[in-house]
């Protein structure tokens, strides 16, 4: 999964990346506006965390243009404005959940999972499909009832499939979620990780489609 | 004592005083002229005397008549229906010139021989005092002698006088009464005052509108207001400091809190100690936030009545700098100061130390190690002085030149409070001088303040 962060704070963003990314998230980080906007543009993310005071471009105006661009990135708004009147205006810009600081760690998490689960048109917590069950709190993966210990990578690749059965996930898409813009990939990391999930799991379960990506059958 | 108290018991007492006055000297006065109506009637009767006295018939020394009619006339006073309260019994003797007594009221004094002093006299005879009008007729022969008992005479006036000093008795308590009730009557304004201002609390401090509002009190009220004015404009900006305060501690605060709980889950004794570390530095950033708050706080309203004197410039920067002279060391950046020159400058000395401190703290945190940062005094021809400070830090993004003055704005830096320069900015607009910055050239940054002889 990957997340864009726009937070202005050094500090604060990172303690925010620290937090997520043991999560498993990639997490972007952005200190500015327009820069954000640029991202926003060419880029897909999972979720936006965002900050509202922010330089050059402020966050509801940001997150304004985004909903114009016919955007649905879902986007939690932090931030430090507690008045009700600013909660309601962030929420009708189009903000899905607003988190004040200061914010509990565990609840920004939880929060965090929420969206992503509500913007996968899910309202499970367990993401299950083909006998192979997935805890995004808990990042736990079991197949066919019996639990099956997984690296936080090879959970992120298979959460990203998981999440669209049936659906075509290009190799673009998986390594810039899983590495976002931070870490250099070695070319065949891909291979490796799915390599490694069909033999945890079962074979059939994820399909290559040769110079495309990969997929999750939507019947096995 | 109350203010009706405070007026009323010195008016009473003046008001006694006076009326005691006034009545003594009535009293004294009308005393002495009832006297006088009284000699007046004593000569008139001796006159009368005189004139029954002629009417007799040549030769007639019937005396006994004569007796007996002056005795009923004079003498029986009080009696029968025709009486006046304030009629007095007078006596009578009659002398010829030689001394010899021809008539006298059974009642008049006995005296070996007419008195000497002609007209009103008083006389003792027998240990009484006599009140008397002597008349001599000459072509009589006679000498007419008409008087009255002295003590019945003073009761007749005491009692007259007595009259005339009821009304005072009576109107004093009368008056003071009446006095007390105009007072009251007068302080209305005043209670409806009191009234007012009791309504009103620090919610609401609307300014006083008394109507009608007499003449004298319009002063009060127009103070009254002016008070209530500064006490709303001092709880405004108390009440929006303490929210300023609230909502930007918020920040600080989720970094405390982010990376004490990436310190509770972190996986590894490195990333505890990572985590530790943002820790730390975010509590000395909320340290900062919080003196920096305070200063704010106390430097807001000391800047509504700057303390402008002249003040010796460059002592006062070099004082300023050997202050920070520590931190310069700790960041390893060291710390010039340009300008020997002495200079004299009108300003608010406390203002422009902090003002000062927080430019050259801001150009010591930005600057890199093995850098210096360097203060520059310039007089000018004109008077005004420049004050720069230059450092070799980044600079400033032009862009949000504008947001570098706000409150809690700190370009990113995770160790400023954002509060430096919103102060400097405050205190400037303050002291009647300017702050320009701008990058250099070079590189670094020169923060320039412009102070105008004041």
């Amino acid at each position: 999964m990957r997340l864009l962060l726009v937070e202005d704070d050094r500090a604060l963003g990172l303690g925010i990346r620290v937090a997520l990314s043991a999560e498993g998230y990639t997490l972007d980080w952005l200190q500015d506006g327009v820069g954000a906007q640029h991202a926003l543009r060419s880029e897909t993310f999972d979720l936006l965390l965002l900050d509202l005071g922010l330089p050059r471009l402020d966050g509801l105006t940001l997150l304004q243009q985004l909903r114009a661009d016919q955007h649905d990135l879902p986007v939690l708004i932090l931030t430090a404005r507690d008045g009700t009147a600013e909660r309601i205006a962030g929420l009708d810009a189009g903000a899905d959940d607003y988190l004040i600081k200061p914010f509990d760690v565990d609840e920004l998490k939880a929060r965090v999972r929420a969206l992503l689960r509500r913007s996968q048109g899910r309202a499970q917590p367990l993401i299950e499909h083909a006998g192979v069950s997935l805890d995004p709190a808990t990042q736990q993966v079991s197949y066919q009832g019996h639990e099956v210990v997984v690296t936080p990578m090879e959970y992120q690749l298979l959460h990203q499939l998981m999440v669209r059965p049936g659906k075509v996930v290009t190799r673009e898409r998986l390594s810039r979620a899983l590495y976002g813009w931070q870490d250099r990939v070695e070319s065949n990391t891909l291979e490796v990780l799915i390599h490694n999930l069909r033999k945890k799991l079962c074979t059939e379960l994820i399909r290559t489609v040769r110079g495309v990506g990969y997929v999750v059958e939507l019947r096995p | 004592m109350s203010v009706r108290a405070r007026i009323l018991v010195p008016v009473l007492i003046l008001v006694l005083i006076g009326d005691v006055l006034i009545s003594w000297l009535a009293l004294r006065d009308s005393h002495h002229e009832i006297e006088e109506v009284y000699d007046a009637q004593l000569a008139q009767s001796a006159r009368l005397l005189q004139g029954v006295l002629r009417q007799r018939a040549q030769g007639e020394n019937d005396w006994e008549r004569l007796y007996q009619a002056f005795d009923d006339a004079m003498s029986r006073v009080g009696d029968g229906e025709a009486a006046h309260p304030y009629e007095t019994r007078l006596t009578f003797q009659v002398w010829r010139t030689s001394g010899e007594l021809l008539v006298r009221s059974a009642e008049a004094p006995v005296l070996e021989f007419p008195p000497t002093t002609l007209g009103s006299h008083d006389l003792m005879e027998n240990g009484r005092d006599w009140c008397a009008f002597l008349l001599a007729d000459p072509q009589q022969g006679l000498l007419i002698w008409v008087g009255e008992r002295d003590d019945i005479r003073q009761d007749l006036i005491q009692r007259i006088v007595r009259h005339t000093l009821w009304p005072t008795l009576i109107g004093v308590p009368l008056l003071a009464a009446l006095i007390w009730l105009t007072i009251g009557w007068g302080f209305k304004p005043l209670r409806a005052m009191t009234q007012a201002i009791r309504g009103h609390n620090t919610d609401t401090l609307q300014p006083l509108q008394l109507r009608p509002l007499p003449v004298d009190l319009a002063p009060m009220q127009t103070a009254l207001n002016g008070l209530l004015g500064q006490i709303d404009t001092l709880l405004e900006r108390e009440r929006r400091f303490i929210a300023d305060a609230a909502h930007e501690l918020r920040t600080p605060l989720a970094i405390l809190r982010i990376h004490a709980q990436n310190a509770q889950h972190a996986g590894t004794a490195q990333q505890r100690e990572e985590a530790l570390e943002f820790l730390v530095s975010g509590v000395d950033r909320a340290t900062r936030i919080g003196s920096q708050l305070l200063t704010m706080a106390r430097i807001e309203p000391h800047l509504n009545n700057p303390d402008i004197r002249a003040v010796e410039l460059t002592a006062l920067v070099r004082e300023e700098l050997a202050e920070l002279t520590p931190l310069a060391l700790e960041k390893e950046v060291e710390l010039v100061l340009d300008g020997d020159l002495d200079c004299e400058i009108r300003t608010d000395p406390v203002a422009l130390a902090i003002a000062l401190q927080n430019l050259v703290t801001n150009a010591l945190n930005f600057s890199p190690p093995g850098s210096e940062v360097r203060v520059r005094v310039r007089p000018q021809a004109s008077g005004a002085v420049y004050i720069s400070v230059v450092d070799s830090g980044p600079g400033i993004d032009e862009a949000a030149y504008a947001r570098l003055f706000e409150r809690f704005y700190s370009q990113g830096n995770a160790n400023g409070a954002g509060l430096g320069l919103a102060i400097v900015e405050m205190i400037v607009g303050k002291i009647g001088s300017s702050l320009k910055l701008y990058n250099l050239p070079q590189g670094g940054l020169c923060a320039e303040l412009r102070l105008n002889q004041r």
